[in-house]
């Protein structure tokens, strides 16, 4: 059965905590980089929150915006890459294959999202730190692109179970590191293409909203807006 | 023939690390077992159930577990305190587990006291450097023994409060810079409890906060954020609305719909406008606590609030209707609020709000479990095993006095809280300490506390030790077993463990009072041993059926009315014209977090900052002074003198400079030191541990460092639009 | 008394591992290892099945070596005065594992599930060809991608990049 995964983000339930970076950082093997490379800019999360002020005091108010992959149905980094080392899977998931990337970074280029992080060298896990290291994914090397799969080995993983126990995946089976642990409960993982799945009813929300929408690339990570008020 | 599980045992230990195979690199080699664990299949990952241990909130957590190493922290989904959720301290914790600079082996110092020279001893040797002292200091003066550790809870604490009692020792001080102490006595006061309350925030329409920070650093942040998402979104028509008021634009702050900043130190002032309001309108539902309050609340009308706190009448009008009129609504004052010099009467002043809201004991309103009641079976040791959340201020000071005095011989001590960092160095406790002719302390890192000692005692972190824990809140009275979740990484003694084996050594009175092998057979016998229940609580993660009756609030119906006491903070405002907010760091918490690369290379949810400390303050008070954001400043308190860069926050009030609490080491290994220098140092030593309770004056200067600052790398966008 | 699993209703799915081994295999060479075990005596004179020794190839991204305790069910008894068995036995009474080196390697860069070939009906000599008549392990055929491609095109399983790369 094809798959259709997305994320629902509720702005109304995100409180900024940053919890969803550090699940991510643990899950996927992310390199440290260190205060000066993070000064420039290289921060290699998968995923980061943005923080917007807008308004003056004592108006000023801030809105917190985690930012993963979009997972783009047309997604204008696939168009770029001159060795097909991301492509658009069967899933329709925005796949990033390491040992195809060559290091054009065209694709980062073309991110109008600026998820996509580049490993300008070779990271060292400092011993013992390294038997952290999940053995269910790639240690990237230096020169190549990486950013969110949506975590693919725990899809990977789900799939596996369902096929050895002959069945569909249940909605709510597959859940990347930091839905899993979001605390206020803000995301939502899950199969569009189940039409009884949690999330595809929680895309009927109205407050729904995807990031940058004008430029048409059809983000498969969907926000909700925040919301005023004591009552619905 | 050997036996199974004895052979087990006897390559056991070791043998997850190294009898693996696919796990050596250079030789290429695959080294199966000599014989493989029950139910185990390579490749295929377990999970184990244990306690978080970053911060004294007690989340339950689950680990993965593959080929013997701890690969990913979860939060325990059937944990009653954060239902499977985890912050990001939390993911962190496999960061202090394979931290390069834990500590392996026991150390004695080998150079001055505070040289942080130390030679590697065996633990034979460490063992007979303790109880040399021990058992002269026992034989000619047991009462000069002093503990000074985190405060320890469950079967920790027994050991422990039973180990100094035998010993005959009434020194005894637990030391948490974060404990609540100011809201305890208003507990107290309000209540007619001293203790914390449960805030059902899940079922409250409106929440009333005052520097709250329940979301972030607060007594509870991962069951309060999940409490708080609840509220948010989890029923049909019902959207629980938020209103702030605090001095600076928080984390929790900005997730509130209404943020009204107040002057700093004014919290209460607000919550009694408030209170005002509602008597005057006759919003109340505690008709006879606001009947008695009524005269005392005269005096605060939202006019005269306005003008000491600077939040509009009209606002604070505004905010009273609407908290009275959608109930139930919860008021919760925060560690802003809370560590101030005044910090029990803003607390006790927001408590009033819930009770003429008659919020006590409802859903939706606030409540008070009986701790205790979990470790009822110990009568009046119970406290020992669940101690009040207090900070220990007054005894950490008073212990101070006695050092110097040369009242103590030896002093152990224990614990994340690391006094020599987190007390203002005024009150010089490193000063006091080098009086005690003995120091042991029991540590995973060296950090400024332990590095004072003359002998060091490595301990296994929360996921390698055995033990037990009762959550300040959200517990439902619920115990938390701990286990070792993978084979201990290094040669490390829990501080339990050693003092059951030092009353055995020391015989009499000690020994009887800790009669048990080790701490892991104390937790055995406390739960039923192997097999049977403590078996299926264990893969559980602990004992969660039973729930706690609460306890009544007993006072609510005679509310003394608090009362503000003048209690100007330090420093002359023309010479230091802005107040000094400090606030517990989100990542690095009191600052135990700050060794840890995943926590300093987080980005802090208002500053976006990385790998160093800085000042916040209002862009508008910044150009008044002719800073830049990323400039450096000297901020120079009466008390002390530190550097930072600046960072711009357009929510804070302008005449208040807010930094966070946890940068600053000097020693507590390369990923922590030369960070940014640490703001515990403007304050004066006072007689309540206040945050809040200095001014300071900013400076432009040259700094060499930079602040890293993650920004938005795709742009702008309008705040409008995601609203 | 041994760790115990947490088991709780939470999708404890876990399968994959990568192998983290340097490359750097050896191609049809006969890598010395410290006992001169016989593949074909075990396999094919006596018949066994190669899963009762590599017992996790059906649960596992893993074909698992056999633990002492494994080859000592039988050798406690069985071809006890063979020179190369008495340093099986040596290995056991002195409670150390065979350091067995390696032959096979997977990249760091390639999951690669036994258990989902095994199941899916494939013979292990379809990969494994001749290991049935060899001494000491050996890698008769070269792995590289194109052979999996082959199969997995033949078969109508999916060449998804991301179904063995991530």
């Amino acid at each position: 059965m094809k798959h259709t995964w997305a994320m629902a983000i509720d702005l109304d339930r995100c409180t900024g905590c940053g919890a969803c970076v550090v699940a991510c950082n643990a899950e996927n093997n992310i390199p440290v980089i260190g205060e000066a490379e993070a000064g420039k800019n290289r921060l290699m999360h998968w995923i980061r929150v943005n923080r917007y002020w807008e308004g003056e005091y004592p108006e000023a108010q801030a809105v917190y915006l985690p930012i993963p992959c979009m997972q783009c149905e047309r997604a204008p980094c696939e168009l770029v890459c001159p060795v097909y080392a991301t492509y658009h899977n069967e899933d329709g998931l925005n796949a990033m294959v390491y040992n195809r990337c060559i290091g054009t970074r065209y694709c980062a280029n073309n991110c109008p999202y600026s998820v996509r992080v580049f490993n300008w060298y070779d990271y060292k896990w400092e011993k013992p730190l390294d038997e952290q290291l999940s053995p269910d994914l790639t240690v990237r090397s230096r020169g190549v692109m990486e950013k969110c799969t949506f975590c693919i080995q725990r899809i990977r993983r789900a799939k596996e179970t369902a096929a050895e126990e002959g069945r569909e995946i249940r909605d709510g089976e597959v859940v990347p590191a930091c839905v899993q642990t979001c605390p206020p409960g803000a995301m939502l993982f899950g199969d569009l293409a189940d039409p009884h799945s949690e999330i595809t009813r929680k895309l009927k929300d109205p407050r729904r909203f995807r990031l940058m929408e004008h430029l048409g690339t059809e983000p498969r990570v969907v926000y909700l807006k925040r919301q005023k008020g004591a009552g619905r | 023939m050997l036996d199974r599980r004895q052979f087990l045992k006897l390559g056991g230990a070791t043998a997850f690390a190294t009898l693996f195979g696919g796990c050596d690199k250079v030789q290429s080699r695959l080294i199966p077992f000599v014989i493989p664990p029950e139910n185990y299949t390579l490749g295929e990952a377990l999970w184990y159930a244990s306690v978080c241990g970053q911060c004294p909130a007690g989340c339950g957590v689950v680990v993965r577990v593959s080929e013997g190493r701890a690969k990913k922290v979860e939060g325990n989904p059937l944990h009653p305190v954060n239902r499977g959720k985890l912050c990001a301290r939390g993911q962190a914790a496999l960061q202090a587990l394979y931290h390069p600079e834990r500590l392996s082996r026991p150390m004695k110092l080998s150079g001055a006291r505070g040289s942080g020279a130390y030679t590697p001893v065996s633990w034979e040797e460490a063992l007979s450097l303790l109880m040399g002292p021990l058992k002269k200091g026992k034989a000619e003066a047991p009462g000069s023994l002093l503990m000074v550790s985190e405060p320890m809870r469950g079967h920790a604490g027994l050991v422990a409060g039973r180990f100094m009692k035998a010993f005959g020792s009434k020194h005894r001080v637990a030391w948490d810079p974060f404990g609540p102490d100011a809201m305890l006595s208003a507990n107290a006061a309000v209540y007619g409890v001293r203790d914390l309350p449960e805030h059902d925030l899940a079922n409250a329409r409106y929440l009333l906060s005052f520097s709250g920070d329940f979301l972030e650093t607060g007594i509870s942040p991962v069951h309060y954020a999940r409490e708080y998402g609840r509220m948010r979104g989890d029923r049909e028509t019902i959207r629980g609305k938020v209103v702030h008021f605090g001095p600076r634009l928080s984390m929790t702050a900005t997730a509130a719909d209404l943020f009204l900043p107040c002057a700093p130190g004014t919290e209460g002032f607000v919550a009694l406008g408030i209170a005002h309001v509602m008597v005057r309108d006759r919003l109340t539902a505690a008709s006879s606590a606001a009947g008695r309050l009524a005269d005392d609340l005269g005096a605060y009308s939202p006019e005269e609030v306005e003008k000491k706190t600077g939040v509009h009448a009209h606002d604070i009008a505004a905010v009273a209707e609407e908290f009275a009129r959608n109930q139930p609504g919860l008021a919760v004052a925060g560690t802003g609020a809370a560590t101030g010099p005044d910090g029990a009467f803003h607390c006790a002043a927001v408590a009033l709000l819930n009770v003429l809201a008659g919020n006590v004991g409802t859903p939706g309103g606030v409540s008070f479990p009986d701790r205790a009641q979990a470790f009822a079976k110990y009568g009046a040791e119970a406290a020992l095993l669940a101690p009040s959340p207090e900070s220990g201020y007054g005894g950490m000071r008073a212990a101070l006095e006695k050092m110097r005095g040369g009242a103590f011989r030896m002093a152990i001590l224990s614990g994340a809280t690391n006094p020599a960092f987190t007390l203002p160095p005024s009150l010089k406790f490193n000063e006091a300490l080098s009086k005690v002719p003995f120091v042991v302390a029991f540590a995973s890192f060296l950090d400024e506390t332990t590095s004072l000692a003359d002998l060091v005692l490595p301990v296994p972190t929360a996921l390698e030790a055995w033990g037990d824990d009762l959550a300040p809140v959200g517990h439902a009275g619920a115990i938390t077993l701990c286990q070792p979740v993978v084979e201990p990484l290094h040669d490390t003694r829990s501080m339990p463990d050693v003092l059951i084996a030092a009353a055995k050594e020391l015989g009499g009175e000690p020994a009887k009072a800790l009669p048990w092998s080790s701490f892991r057979e104390c937790i055995e016998k406390a739960y039923g041993g192997p097999g049977g229940e403590m078996e299926k609580a264990l893969q559980r993660g602990g004992f969660f059926g039973e729930s706690s009756s609460s306890r009544s609030a007993s006072r609510t119906g005679s509310v003394a009315f608090p009362k503000a006491a003048e209690r100007p903070i330090d420093g002359d405002p023309k010479a230091f014209p802005l107040a000094l907010h400090l606030y517990p760091s989100l990542t690095l918490y009191d600052g135990r977090g700050a060794n840890l690369p995943w926590l300093q290379e987080m980005p802090d949810p208002i500053s976006t900052a990385v790998w160093r400390n800085w000042v916040e303050v209002n862009p508008k008070t910044a150009a008044g002074l002719g800073l830049a954001e990323g400039d450096g400043v000297t901020v120079t308190s009466p008390s002390g003198k530190i550097t930072a860069h600046v960072a711009f926050n357009p929510g804070i009030a302008p005449d208040v400079a807010a930094m966070p609490l946890g940068q600053g080491h000097t020693r507590y290994g390369k990923y922590a030191n030369g960070r940014g220098e640490n703001p515990i140092t403007l304050l004066p030593a006072g007689e309540m541990y206040a945050l809040q309770a200095t001014r300071v004056a900013l400076a432009k200067t040259k700094l060499s460092t930079t602040l890293a600052r993650t920004g938005n790398p795709e742009g702008q966008w309008k705040v409008k639009n995601m609203m | 008394m041994a760790r115990r699993p947490f088991n709780a209703a939470i999708p404890l799915a876990c399968l994959a591992l990568t192998l983290f081994l340097s490359a750097g295999a050896a191609f049809a060479e006969t890598v010395p290892q410290p006992i001169a075990f016989c593949h074909k005596i075990h396999v094919t004179d006596y018949k066994l099945n190669c899963r009762f020794c590599h017992s996790s190839t059906n649960k596992s991204q893993y074909a698992n070596l056999p633990s002492v305790e494994k080859c000592m069910m039988c050798h406690r008894s069985i071809a006890t005065d063979k020179p190369e068995v008495k340093k099986v036995a040596q290995y056991w009474n002195g409670k150390k594992p065979i350091p067995w080196n390696k032959v096979i390697d997977v990249p760091n860069h390639v999951y690669f599930p036994h258990k989902k070939m095994v199941n899916a009906g494939i013979p292990c000599l379809t990969c494994h060809p001749g290991m049935d008549q060899a001494g000491t392990a050996v890698q008769k055929l070269e792995f590289g991608m194109g052979m999996c491609m082959e199969c997995h095109r033949k078969k109508k399983v999916t060449i998804d990049c991301w179904k063995c790369h991530y």
